[in-house]
């Protein structure tokens, strides 16, 4: 019986982390798709309203899945004077599934938002979104590839394991 | 203020008396010098002080965090202020902002290099037009000129004679054409100011697209604006005089003399389109009456 139970345990235990294996991808990838609805955003509301950075951030925040919301709101913090910039660095290097690269490049993105007219500042923009569709398409493509593989894998090592413990 | 000046700018600024406080100058590499009662003093970090030596230096790390965060990191969102050489920020502060001048095709794209930040706080004194209130509103409003050097108090007058239209129930539809923000001292498009219920205000927009377009889709009674100064200001200041609105505006000139010989005012000094001459001067303080004059240029109070 107890043995049984083990097993039970075991098994479930695997499939769990493979649940959150996938769902690292799988942050991932909502992460950057965030990334690029606030390109979008900020390039239509630049380039028609002229929105300040604030009232951009204020009014499509709560749309955002919370890892890009958590770094969004440093951003604004850091906008609104209340915090440095060191500070936003580190909000996203605490963000497990970001590589250097990525965090570099969201940072620079970050900070050079708002320093120029409006037609260099949407050019500015989309250059940053070039860089940033790259890093969605893999992250994409790894969330379709590897997500329900690690679910499948936590499984099968969780019965291999079991059948050892048999 | 908080939102704008860097701490060590904050914590000196806050110690000052802020309803006596006119203006902060920030000019790179100087002395920091604040202006009380049209008093001028150097800024320390423990407040004002007389002494030079004492008073904080301006850096360009502080200019330019001054200026970035006036603009709320969005440059683009105030480029067209910025071009005029100023920024509003929340409460009415306007920030007067020089440097070097970047010209594109013959126009102004923006101001880089920023060597100086004027920073000037609104206070709006309610009941300061009512000495002339009565000479500009007789059984109607008349068409008002408010003639004076720079910092006499112009667009104070102005702005407290259209708080009074509203104040005293002169329903009169007001459009306010405030192309510098001066009067209303817009803020992402709200008056920071009181210009009275019956006023609609159309910010950083120049005075003939504003006069054209504004009298036909506002309908107004009363057209005000600040400092008419080239050709194009009086041209379309004729077009609304024929259009059968009022106007109130003003004009830096010394005096009525200096008025007259003003360029290109001639005409609007011969077809009589102002009834009223309002001059103010600094003599014993901002917004001192000097003379109101009436369309001929006659005193008519002194």
């Amino acid at each position: 019986m107890i043995k049984l139970v083990a097993i039970v345990v075991v098994v479930v235990g695997f499939v769990l982390v493979g649940f959150g294996v996938a769902s690292w991808y799988k942050r991932r990838n909502r992460f950057f798709d965030d990334l690029l609805y606030f390109c979008d955003l900020l390039t239509g509301e630049i380039s028609f309203l002229q929105r300040k950075l604030l009232q951009i951030v204020n009014l499509h925040k709560d749309s955002f899945a919370v890892d890009f919301f958590t770094v969004i709101s440093c951003y604004e913090r850091y906008v609104r004077a209340q915090s440095k910039k060191e500070e936003l660095k580190k909000e996203l290097l605490a963000i497990s599934f970001l590589s250097e690269e990525e965090v570099c490049s969201i940072y620079d993105f970050l900070l050079s938002l708002g320093n120029f007219d409006v037609e260099n500042e949407v050019l500015n923009i989309k250059n940053y979104k070039n860089c940033f569709v790259r890093y969605c398409t893999k992250a994409n493509k790894e969330a379709q590839k590897y997500a329900p593989l690690c679910i499948k894998v936590g499984f099968i090592i969780g019965c291999t394991i079991a059948i050892v413990l048999l | 203020m908080q939102n704008i000046l860097p701490e060590q700018l904050y914590l000196a600024v806050s110690k000052l008396p802020y309803d006596r406080l006119n203006e902060i100058r920030l000019r790179l590499g100087k002395r920091v010098v604040v202006s009380l009662k049209a008093k001028k003093y150097y800024l320390s970090a423990s407040g004002l002080t007389s002494k030079e030596q004492d008073a904080i230096i301006v850096s360009q790390d502080m200019l330019y965090e001054v200026i970035k965060r006036a603009c709320e990191h969005s440059m683009y969102a105030v480029n067209n202020q910025l071009r005029q050489g100023f920024i509003t920020v929340l409460g009415g502060i306007r920030l007067g902002i020089s440097g070097e001048v970047v010209f594109e095709n013959g126009n102004i794209k923006t101001i880089k290099n920023f060597t100086s930040v004027n920073i000037r706080l609104p206070h709006q004194i309610k009941d300061c037009s009512l000495n002339a209130f009565c000479y500009v509103v007789q059984d109607e409003f008349v068409n008002t000129l408010i003639v004076s050097p720079p910092g006499c108090g112009k667009t104070t007058l102005i702005r407290d004679l259209l708080y009074q239209l509203s104040h005293q129930n002169y329903c009169y539809n007001v459009l306010l054409v405030d192309e510098r923000c001066e009067i209303a001292n817009c803020y992402n498009g709200e008056p920071q100011l009181d210009v009275g219920n019956f006023t609609d205000v159309y910010s950083c927009c120049n005075k003939l697209y504003g006069f054209e377009s504004g009298i036909r889709s506002m309908c107004p009674d009363i057209i005000a604006t600040d400092e008419l100064a080239s050709q194009k200001d009086l041209q379309a200041l004729e077009y609304v005089a024929n259009c059968g609105v009022k106007v109130l505006s003003s004009v830096h000139a010394k005096d009525i003399d200096d008025l007259k010989t003003k360029p290109y005012f001639e005409s609007i000094l011969k077809n009589k389109i102002f009834k009223r001459y309002i001059v103010l001067s600094n003599k014993n303080g901002p917004g001192t009456y000097q003379g109101i004059y009436d369309e001929n240029l006659r005193l008519i109070v002194g």
